[in-house]
């Protein structure tokens, strides 16, 4: 107990004078919650529009005018092709709308008009608000005008509610995330130096000819990071509940025990590298394309994970990042849901229990062959 | 009455055999020394001594302990101190002091029995500190103490809690010697008359004081007995040693005699002119002045932090001096920093070598680096590596070579552009006897030619290769002139105490 009390003091130390893991744990916070706040947006935003109206009725100048009030679009009118193509090019308006000059004709006679809708296909996302947005408002539009008659009844009235997330701000989600990848920073990239930095030293191979145990070193690792990332962690939510305002909805206590065992679980990655490699440079090449790439791109943060394909889908699951980030989006939004909060808890504390074994494994209280 | 008893003991890496059938008894109670080559066994030997390697085949008992299944138990009663001195950097010296007193179970509270009147009360840490010295700076980090001072505090955390059996690895590599000297006399007063020592080095000198003397060649024990039975002077003891592995046979030096070596038409090829280097109030080098001839041999002596290296990056233009200059080939190093550096061949501490390329890459790379142009690098590249001996290894990887090796290709990569001056800054720390010899043999081959040397050493029998000697403490020059001169001076006999007293007067 001594000697583990000798090494977790010792680690403090260390980690406290070294800018590296301070910036790591609470700058880093401060920059990535800032970035996902301000910087990334996934939600709808006003479009600018190119409208070209070649029909002169006064029906229609009220369709080009609803285009303009829409609260989503800014239009622009435009008299020839050309220039729409230029506008479009320099990225001036992300789509036109024209409207032929038969069109009001057509729609007196009680004939389907044509409206064509230009969108930018290399803005996948914006084409798709160009999109629907020309299609809702000309419906509006045709709805409250003169031709309502010709319009047959709709059979289906579609009412729409968003649970959890009423507004559908993104940052709801995407910030809590960032808490996510903070405390898998500091998991794994932190940690997977610590213990090859020691085998560098040489400082292993004296600490082992002491009364140090196996157990010793792979606790003297895991607590005092163990401690340094729930601090990150306390402050990130911080930041995130009390600085940015991002609403939280679960338990306090339940938000901490579970990081606490995604924690765990990351620090098994990390000191697994460690242990494995005993190089501080390629462990840390290891830990930010096995460890961080996957966290970012594979846990359902960034990109929803029931739209990969199967072969991912399977991936994700030894991914503890997804099951945390999971747990995380619906602690914050939904408020606490004891089924997702027990399913993830569970997978969580089976990896972080593998992980810890297969450490205590690998850490040998001798050198090897090379 | 033994502490180690060893049998028929193997240990392969792979294909190569490091220890070869070896059986050796290490007496209770005192001093071996234990000599060889690089990569001749010693640190695989100590190693497994102790459990932190298993052998493939053969007994081993150290304290009545079988080092393979009983390491905890045997771990209790020792010391082990091992090459990188084992000392966290980011902490203090009392911190690393501490915290190797908890691993190693030592009560560090002040005594509990009542301590006679006047008597201050003392921990072992505080023994510790007084003892090495350390005292002042016990606040300051072990990343910032010089070689010897890292070196006393390794030992010190070692000491801690009176192992019975202590092994050193070469715990003198790369340290001046008065810190050598300090190392020896603190081993010898902490120990008891039951402690056993085995201390791994290169320096035959110190291995001559010991009680035992074990040398250690490819694995095997070819010679264990008292030194001074071998030798009565360690000088003697050292010719002995060198026959015992072999022996070395002067021959001419191939690779002075294929030298191209024109001769300038400067007289003083390397002058230092009141050259200096500030950090802030601290001088790291003050007025240092000196003149070198045209092959001539001159050798840069002081402590640890003397500022010899300081002074060597100043003269190739790594450094920029605060003030002064200095010159090569009459050149102007501040004014023309590559005219000058390319008459010059540098052989850096630690042989700055990349060790991921072959001996190969690294010469190729080097030649080009010294300018030679691409259509004569092949030849100059085969011609060096067949000069050099190299051929065997030409395809090897610079980070597996033994350390000899990697001192040979550093020269040789430091010598391609057949440079006229060459400056070689510490190029025999940690490296065997014989390799030294031959080193030395090469090096007074080209000064003969023609070619100036400007050198550091720790090793003080390698001054006396020295046609002048310069020796810095505390960023000046205290004494300059040939060996013989110095030791006069100081009244020794021998470098080393001319060294030692020399420094001892300029602290009066």
């Amino acid at each position: 107990m001594k000697i583990l009390l000798a090494l977790i003091k010792k680690e403090i130390k260390q980690i406290l004078r070294d800018p590296s893991s301070i910036v790591i744990a609470f700058i880093l916070p401060i920059i990535s919650i800032t970035i996902y706040m301000f910087g990334i947006n996934l939600d709808s935003v006003k479009i600018t529009l190119g409208i070209k109206n070649d029909d002169n009725s006064p029906e229609v100048a009220t369709l080009v005018k609803s285009f303009g009030h829409s609260k989503y679009i800014n239009s622009i009118n435009y008299d020839n092709m050309e220039d729409i193509k230029t506008a479009v090019l320099s990225s001036k308006i992300k789509g036109a709308v024209v409207i032929p000059n038969d069109f009001s004709a057509k729609l007196s006679r009680g004939q389907r008009a044509d409206l064509l809708v230009i969108t930018d296909g290399s803005e996948v996302n914006t084409a798709n608000y160009v999109q629907s947005y020309a299609n809702m408002i000309s419906n509006q539009w045709l709805a409250a005008s003169k031709y309502k008659k010709n319009l047959s009844k709709p059979l289906i009235n579609v009412e729409n509610r968003t649970w959890y997330n009423p507004d559908l701000n993104s940052h709801h989600f995407i910030v809590p995330g960032s808490i996510a990848i903070t405390m898998t920073l500091i998991g794994i990239l932190l940690t997977s130096l610590v213990i090859a930095r020691e085998w560098e030293r040489g400082t292993m191979e004296a600490l082992l000819s002491t009364k140090v145990r196996a157990i010793h070193i792979v606790l003297g690792k895991y607590i005092p990071y163990f401690i340094l990332g729930m601090l990150s962690t306390a402050f990130n939510m911080f930041l995130c509940v009390c600085v940015f305002q991002v609403p939280f909805r679960g338990s306090y206590f339940m938000f901490f025990l579970i990081s606490g065992i995604f924690l765990f679980t990351s620090l098994g990655i990390g000191l697994m590298i460690s242990t494995a490699l005993k190089n501080q440079f390629m462990a840390s090449m290891v830990s930010i394309s096995l460890g961080f790439m996957p966290a970012l791109m594979l846990s359902g943060l960034m990109f929803p994970i029931n739209s990969m394909p199967t072969f991912f889908q399977y991936l994700t699951m030894i991914i503890p990042p997804r099951y945390y980030i999971s747990f995380i989006e619906s602690e914050f939004m939904a408020g606490g849901v004891n089924e997702i909060r027990l399913a993830n808890a569970f997978y969580l504390t089976l990896l972080g229990l593998l992980l810890f074994a297969g450490v205590y494994k690998k850490t040998q209280t001798r050198l090897s062959n090379d | 009455m033994n502490t180690v008893e060893i049998k028929n003991l193997t240990k392969k890496f792979g294909s190569s055999t490091a220890i070869d059938n070896l059986s050796l008894n290490i007496e209770r109670g005192k001093i071996t020394g234990l000599i060889g080559a690089d990569g001749a066994g010693k640190t695989t030997l100590l190693r497994t001594i102790i459990g932190l390697l298993v052998v493939d085949s053969g007994e081993i008992n150290v304290l009545g302990f079988d080092p393979v299944t009983q390491k905890d138990e045997l771990n209790l009663h020792i010391g082990y101190m091992p090459q990188k001195f084992g000392l966290y950097e980011d902490l203090t010296v009392i911190e690393n002091l501490r915290l190797y007193a908890d691993l190693k179970g030592v009560n560090i509270a002040p005594h509990p029995n009542p301590l006679p009147k006047g008597a201050r009360e003392q921990s072992d840490i505080d023994k510790m500190l007084e003892f090495t010295t350390l005292a002042p700076f016990q606040d300051r980090l072990a990343g910032a103490l010089s070689g010897g001072m890292k070196q006393k505090l390794g030992l010190a955390c070692t000491l801690l809690g009176n192992p019975e059996f202590l092994l050193l690895d070469e715990p003198s590599v790369g340290v001046d010697p008065i810190s050598r000297r300090d190392l020896m006399k603190m081993v010898r007063e902490m120990i008891n008359p039951e402690t056993t020592v085995l201390w791994s080095t290169a320096y035959l000198d110190e291995a001559h004081s010991f009680d035992t003397a074990v040398v250690i060649d490819r694995g095997k024990i070819i010679f264990n007995g008292s030194p001074h039975d071998l030798a009565s002077t360690p000088q003697e003891f050292e010719n002995k040693v060198i026959d015992l592995m072999g022996g070395y046979s002067k021959e001419e030096s191939l690779i002075a005699k294929n030298y191209d070596y024109k001769a300038p038409d400067v007289e003083l090829t390397v002058e230092a002119d009141n050259l200096e280097k500030r950090y802030g109030n601290f001088y790291a080098v003050k007025n240092n002045t000196f003149k070198i001839k045209k092959g001539e041999i001159f050798g840069l002596l002081g402590p640890n932090g003397a500022g010899k290296s300081t002074s060597f990056k100043m003269m190739c233009g790594l450094a920029r001096p605060t003030s002064g200059t200095a010159r090569i080939m009459g050149i102007d190093i501040k004014k023309q920093p590559e005219k000058a550096r390319a008459n010059l061949g540098y052989m850096a501490q630690k042989f700055s070598l990349y060790g991921s390329l072959t001996v190969r890459e690294n010469l190729d790379f080097f030649a080009l680096a010294y300018g030679i142009s691409i259509l004569k690098k092949e030849e100059k590249v085969n011609e060096v590596i067949d000069v050099f001996g190299l051929k065997e290894y030409e395809n090897s990887k610079a980070e597996d070579l033994p350390l000899g090796l990697k001192q040979r290709l550093s020269m040789a990569a430091a010598l391609i552009h057949n440079p006229p001056v060459l400056f070689l800054d510490e190029p025999t720390s940690g490296v065997d006897v014989l390799t030294r010899r031959d080193f030395w043999n090469h090096i007074t081959s080209l000064a003969k030619k023609g070619v100036t040397i400007m050198v550091t050493t720790h090793f003080m029998d390698e001054a006396e290769y020295c046609d002048r000697i310069s020796l810095f403490y505390k960023g000046e020059t205290i004494a300059v002139g040939t060996p013989a001169e110095l030791k006069q001076q100081a009244g020794a006999k021998d470098m080393e105490t001319a060294f030692i007293n020399l420094i001892k007067e300029s602290e009066k």
